[in-house]
């Protein structure tokens, strides 16, 4: 999602034909209810066209209630959204990481919404169930997924046909990568197998649950790095660069791999739906990419899972509006609108065809058949306390410095250091 | 500190007390700007200091805990290594104050032509936005494609990575660090040849000293006080390094743990791991080793520093 976010800036979100609704202004129905203002914080100016046009539709059916939408940029936004919420000064609703909610529970700074969800007479089964999930803690429900994305095994057409290889098929497993990923390396011409980059959610993450490890426990006490299964899934990416079928780390640091990616230079490349946008708007991606759900690995065909949440904060001087509003921007309805736009992927079930059809290039509909399989982004009370960790504690298995398993083991005790302090 | 030694000092004539309630209105005067003092830099300095010694996550509070997190940080080895990446960035930069002298003394010929124009050149990369020339040298720098690989590899050396490999990151970051500081230092420095008497130079001129020579002999030891300036200020500024290093590596470069600065730590200690007592403990300690290593330049100043 954070990649979803950066990425989204780049290109601005195509405008479907759709009628935009406008806000017609506030007439006798209104005139009973108090009028009643609201502010809503997000962090995405690509999604915010979308965005405004659910916060439109909400206003029309609400019409006492205005809502401003405020745009912070991603660098920004986690420290505003913190200190103004902190200080009572902040959006009465806003977008939610599960990653990020932690912090926010632990302080007692949200609303809780299952109130608002019963009235709204939303069926919460339509949504993906571990989704939902991520943003409950206690028995009550913090926010609805207002969107998702997995994980698919993209693919440039054009390199698998210079090398005369059959296009990945939904049957592919971990041994078809491994072969077909040296069948297309190309040292000559310069073109890499697969692209190996230090990636969690779009990498590691995915491999280390379909080998039958995991990264964080149930109960979020424990790491999962020091098991052999999840070692098998970082050691899945490291053979890849150590064979030389993926550019190395250092020319990643120095050209991101989905830029590389992109330039032609690598046949496959494991990456989410929120780069699907970007590859619709380039011509060459437009024309040469396709995408596959995810090669199985040796236990399941596990894909990582995440979507943005719409939280309303417990300082709201109109707490019953506020999660009003929340559950609203999470509702299916929201999800149809931003699914036509093409930006993101809606969350609800049966809301996401018009996403499906609007990359008709794509075989888009394999984010969607990976669903039942996929595994929540792991989090945990203060997710970064251990996952900034993560890319600096690794690398040597990348650089070939450490083995993976030395490197999995020392990231593991870092990772229970920081879990211990979450606890205590 | 640093105007107060190098200027204010000479030809302040003492001012005779005409009458007894001076006191009180100079007092009353700098009210405003003591407040500003106190609200801006002691207040959050008095802050940082409680919050290091002090427990809790944003939404509960804080509440003072002891020395945890600062025998934490300390017994790390992680600040030891952020500090002596910092203390060498900075030491590298320092070898751009010779080369700022020495093109301050090629723009400070007499008759030269485009003397404007040099200077412009040479400032404009103070001006422009730190992030933008980072982007600019990522690209110089890159291992695949950079324009450095570009004009070395026809040479016959190999190509190479210059900021994702952790034998030279620290090192390219810090030519970047010298880049950008260069328009800076020259400005003080030609200021400071501006001020030297042309009588000295003509002195030695007739006395047959050629102008190496009186750039080693003259030039050289009469700047010495605009050089400890440009000094001091280039290690205060080297112990803040964050942004190019930020923007030139980025979060999963091989090279990042060679090329960690101190304020980098105290960016991923506050910012990223939300461990807000240890960002103030690593701001407290930037904040002892700046004053430090300032004292230590002023203590060493009267071995080399000449004040005419």
């Amino acid at each position: 999602v954070v990649a979803a976010a950066l990425t989204a800036c780049s290109s601005p979100a195509p405008t479907p034909s759709a009628s935009a609704t406008s806000v017609p202004p506030t007439s006798a129905s209104s005139s009973a209810a108090e009028a009643v203002n609201l502010s809503f914080a997000i962090f995405s100016e690509d999604q915010k066209p979308a965005i405004q046009k659910v916060v439109d539709a909400f206003q029309v059916d609400n019409p006492n209630i205005h809502v401003t939408l405020q745009v912070i940029p991603w660098v920004d936004y986690w420290n505003t959204l913190q200190t103004t919420s902190a200080g009572g000064t902040g959006p009465d609703v806003a977008w939610m990481l599960g990653a990020r909610l932690g912090a926010y529970l632990d302080g007692g700074a949200l609303l809780p919404l299952d109130d608002a969800i019963k009235e709204a007479g939303i069926d919460t089964s339509g949504y993906p169930a571990n989704l939902v999930a991520l943003y409950q803690n206690g028995g009550k429900t913090y926010a609805l997924p207002k969107d998702f994305d997995t994980i698919g095994l993209w693919y440039n057409k054009a390199l698998f046909d210079a090398k005369g290889i059959a296009y990945p098929t939904a049957d592919w497993t971990w041994d078809d990568v491994k072969t077909n990923a040296a069948k297309l390396t190309d040292k000559a011409a310069g073109t890499f197998g697969i692209a190996a980059p230090l990636e969690a959610q779009a990498g590691y993450y995915n491999t280390i649950y379909q080998a039958g490890g995991y990264v964080i426990s149930d109960d979020k006490t424990k790491s999962g790095y020091d098991l052999p299964e999840s070692i098998q899934g970082i050691q899945y990416w490291t053979d890849f660069v150590k064979a030389g079928y993926s550019p190395s780390l250092a020319s990643f640091s120095d050209t991101e791999a989905v830029a590389q990616f992109m330039s032609g230079k690598i046949a496959m490349m494991y990456t989410g739906s929120f780069y699907a946008l970007r590859f619709h708007n380039d011509p060459y991606a437009s024309k040469n990419f396709d995408v596959q759900v995810l090669p199985k690995g040796p236990k399941s065909a596990a894909s990582i899972i995440n979507g943005m949440g719409n939280v309303a904060f417990a300082g709201s001087k109109h707490p019953k509006e506020a999660a009003k509003l929340a559950v609203y921007l999470s509702s299916p309805k929201a999800s149809e609108i931003q699914s036509a736009t093409g930006a993101v992927l809606g969350s609800y079930k049966g809301t996401q065809k018009a996403w499906v059809d609007f990359y008709s290039e794509f075989n888009a509909q394999a984010f969607l058949d990976m669903v039942p399989n996929a595994v929540v982004y792991p989090v945990s009370k203060n997710t970064d306390a251990w996952a900034s960790k993560e890319g600096e504690l690794l690398t040597p298995a990348w650089t070939g410095d450490k083995s993976a398993s030395d490197a999995a083991k020392g990231l593991a005790s870092a990772m229970n250091a920081a879990l211990a302090k979450e606890q205590g | 500190l640093i105007d107060v030694r190098l200027s204010a000092h000479r030809g302040a004539a003492p001012v005779r007390r005409r009458r007894t309630d001076d006191g009180r209105w100079a007092l009353a005067l700098l009210a405003l700007p003591l407040m500003g003092l106190g609200v801006f830099y002691v207040w959050p300095l008095v802050r940082t200091v409680a919050l290091s010694f002090s427990d809790g996550t944003p939404f509960r509070g804080y509440h003072l805990s002891g020395i945890g997190h600062w025998v934490e940080a300390l017994s790390g080895g992680e600040l030891g290594r952020a500090l002596l990446n910092t203390l060498m960035y900075a030491a590298i930069v320092l070898l751009g104050v010779p080369l700022a002298m020495i093109i301050a003394a090629m723009l400070h010929q007499r008759g030269l032509r485009f003397r404007s124009g040099y200077r412009v050149f040479y400032f404009l990369p103070v001006v422009t936005m730190p992030v933008a020339v980072a982007m600019v040298w990522r690209y110089i720098y890159n291992g695949d494609f950079g324009l450095l690989n570009a004009i070395l590899q026809p040479l016959g050396l190999p190509a190479t990575a210059w900021v994702a490999d952790p034998k030279t990151a620290l090192v390219a970051v810090a030519i970047v660090g010298i880049w950008m500081s260069l328009g800076t230092n020259i400005v003080i420095l030609a200021a400071g040849m501006e001020a030297i008497p042309e009588e000295v130079t003509e002195a030695a001129m007739m006395d047959g000293a050629g102008p190496i020579r009186r750039f080693i002999s003259v030039t050289a030891p009469l700047l010495s006080p605009s050089v400890f300036l440009v000094c001091v200020l280039s290690v205060i500024s080297s112990l803040q390094v964050f942004d190019v290093i930020f923007v030139m590596l980025g979060r999963m470069n091989p090279a990042l743990g060679s090329v960690k600065s101190i304020v980098y730590l105290f960016y991923e200690a506050a910012f990223v791991r939300n461990d807000r007592p240890t960002g103030a403990v690593i701001a407290l300690i930037t904040l002892v080793v700046t004053a430090l290593l300032t004292f230590i330049q002023f203590r060493l100043q009267n071995r080399w520093v000449h004040y005419a």
